[in-house]
Order: structure tokens, then C-alpha cells, then sequence
């Protein structure tokens, strides 16, 4: 009875994690806009989660968002660094096989600059690239691994 | 089940053919055992891309895409598997010539058959060579079959199109 009761209870906390219900929670959208993801993905979940960055480099958590638009708005505090991670999840159901690969970096966000996220997936090729946009001059400019890599580098 | 058996097979390749009891411990051992080898190819094309642009986007990919650690699980109802693989690439920059290595380590989920050179097995060997004005030649050692997105990637990273990372879990 007991092994019975045990088989029920991890199947309902496999079925939760595998439904959704993971620990993940939703990052809380509530900054100016500063952040445009544009996203062109074929069959994989993507996500984006979110930490801030203290001065020892120490990360908290602040929540995920689904990249499930083709274009989405969000905002990152400006003045302070955060890490993102971009998350690509794939599952095949018939070879009972799952995965995850995954992009981080650390964004410092300045306060006359916009930024903008290109994300795309497609045949197994996987490409995130992350732009620093003047909000005056428009002049867009790609940045690279390692100036976005300041606190883990 | 196809994780195991691709890495079994990547692993074995070399090993394999010949009845060799050793690994290739550098670039230039693993081009020379990839030719006679099992399940391996050497794979040779030109592309219409200058030599600096493509050694470029060696040295700018490779560490972006490459320089990571994947986890896949395998699940059926008579086995559960994690493999735990390393990745390192190593981007050799020359005026005329740029060799990209791929080594990976397996820290779970695979057996270690044979010493282990620094930064774990070669799994590939890619050497862009300048050729006539603005082409370059590709020189491709590696496995031929199951990495097809790391080979795809590195035909991109050469070819111009579809610049992107590999998914390292699909392999």
C-alpha cells in the first residue's frame, strides 16, 4: 500500500512539473519599456529569465517570461546590471527525450538607450543576439560576448 | 537510447578502426585516424566567402555556440539516462589557414575508454584555408552521422547563411 501510495505520489509531482508547474515564476513586467524581443522560433518553448545582479555579482531571481509573441516589451532597471538567460526547451514525446540549451548574459541597461533581443530557432540552429539602440540617434550597434559577460566572464 | 548509442558509436569510431587501443591525442593525430575510421568522414568544400570573414566568424561562433555544457535525459519505461557532456573549441587564427577544434568531455552518463587528451576527446576538426580571390576552402574531419546541427552550424559559420548555434541536445 505504501509503495502504491509512494508510485501515485511522483506521478502527480511528475505530471505537475511536466505540465507547467515547475518553480519558475512570472517576471512582473512593471518597469518602463527598455527591452524589445523579436523572435522567430519553430518547434521548441523559449523562455527568458531574468536575475539582477548585485556589486559582488551575486544574482536573485526576479522571474521569467514565455517568449511566445513575435515581438514582445519589457523592462530591465536601468543603471543596473541584470543576467538573462535565454532558454530553448525541446521535448520529443515518441523518444521520451527532452532538452534544454540555453544563452545567458549580463545587460547593464543606460539611461538614453533602448535594447533589442533578436531570438530565432529554426532547423536546430539557435541564434540570440542582443543590440544597444541610442534612443536620440536611432545608431543601433550588436554587442559583444564580452561586454556582456562582465560579472561571469 | 540514441544519445547512448551515437556517443558509443562517436567514441568507438576512431578507436575501432585498426584495432587501435588509443585515442587521437591532438588535431593533427585525429586527421590522420578520421580518414580509415568508422562512421567518420572527411568532408571537402569551397565556399564564396573571403578567408578573413569566415575565420572571423570561426573565432566569433565557436566560443559563443561551443564553449558549453549540455544535459540530456533519455527516459523509457526500463531506463532513465543523464549524460552530462562538456564542449571546448579551440579557434587557431593564421594568416592563410584557421583550425577550429572540437573537443568533448563526457563528466556523466559515458563510459571513459582510453586516456582522455586535455579538454576531453576530439570530436572534429574544421580547417578554413584561404583559396583563389575571395573563396575559401573547407576541410571538414568529424563523425558522419549525429552532429548533423554542429555540422550544419559550422557550414553556416563558413557559408554565410544561417548564421546561428548549434542545439547540442539534438545530438
Amino acid at each position: 500500500m505504501l509503495r502504491i501510495n509512494f508510485l501515485a505520489f511522483s506521478l502527480f509531482v511528475t505530471a505537475l512539473s511536466a505540465g507547467g508547474c515547475a518553480t519558475s515564476r512570472h517576471y512582473q513586467n512593471a518597469l518602463p519599456h527598455n527591452l524589445t524581443i523579436e523572435s522567430s522560433t519553430e518547434s521548441v518553448e523559449t523562455a527568458l529569465d531574468i536575475y539582477s545582479v548585485g556589486k559582488q555579482c551575486e544574482i536573485t531571481y526576479l522571474g521569467a517570461v514565455d517568449i511566445d509573441h513575435d515581438l514582445m516589451e519589457l523592462g530591465i532597471a536601468k543603471g543596473q546590471a541584470s543576467y538573462l538567460v535565454v532558454s530553448f526547451t525541446s521535448a520529443s514525446f515518441w523518444s521520451n527525450r527532452s532538452g534544454q540549451i540555453s544563452y545567458d548574459f549580463t545587460l547593464l541597461p543606460r539611461e538614453a538607450y533602448r535594447y533589442t533581443i533578436d531570438v530565432s530557432y529554426l532547423d536546430n540552429i539557435y541564434n540570440v543576439t542582443v543590440y544597444e539602440i541610442n534612443r536620440a540617434s536611432g545608431e543601433k550597434r550588436e554587442m559583444e560576448g564580452g561586454e556582456l559577460r562582465n560579472c561571469r566572464s | 537510447m540514441k544519445t547512448t548509442f551515437y556517443s558509443i558509436i562517436a567514441l568507438s569510431t576512431v578507436l575501432l578502426s585498426g584495432c587501435v587501443t588509443s585515442h587521437p591525442q591532438n588535431a593533427v593525430e585525429f586527421r590522420a585516424a578520421v580518414p580509415g575510421a568508422f562512421l567518420a568522414k572527411v568532408e571537402k568544400y569551397e565556399v564564396a566567402q573571403p578567408y578573413h570573414e569566415v575565420a572571423m566568424r570561426f573565432e566569433k561562433m565557436a566560443p559563443k555556440c561551443l564553449n558549453t555544457t549540455i544535459k540530456t535525459v533519455s527516459q523509457s519505461t526500463t531506463s532513465y539516462q543523464v549524460i552530462v557532456t562538456e564542449y571546448k573549441p579551440t579557434v587557431i587564427l593564421g594568416d592563410n589557414r584557421t583550425e577550429l577544434h572540437l573537443q568533448q568531455h563526457h563528466a556523466q552518463g559515458v563510459m571513459k575508454i582510453t586516456e582522455e587528451p586535455d579538454g576531453g576527446y576530439y570530436l572534429m576538426v574544421v580547417d578554413a584555408i584561404k583559396a583563389a580571390e575571395g573563396t575559401t576552402r573547407i576541410e571538414y574531419y568529424g563523425p558522419s552521422v549525429g552532429h548533423e546541427p554542429i555540422i550544419d552550424a559550422i557550414k553556416g559559420w563558413a557559408s554565410g547563411k544561417n548564421i546561428g548555434c548549434p542545439d547540442l541536445t539534438k545530438i
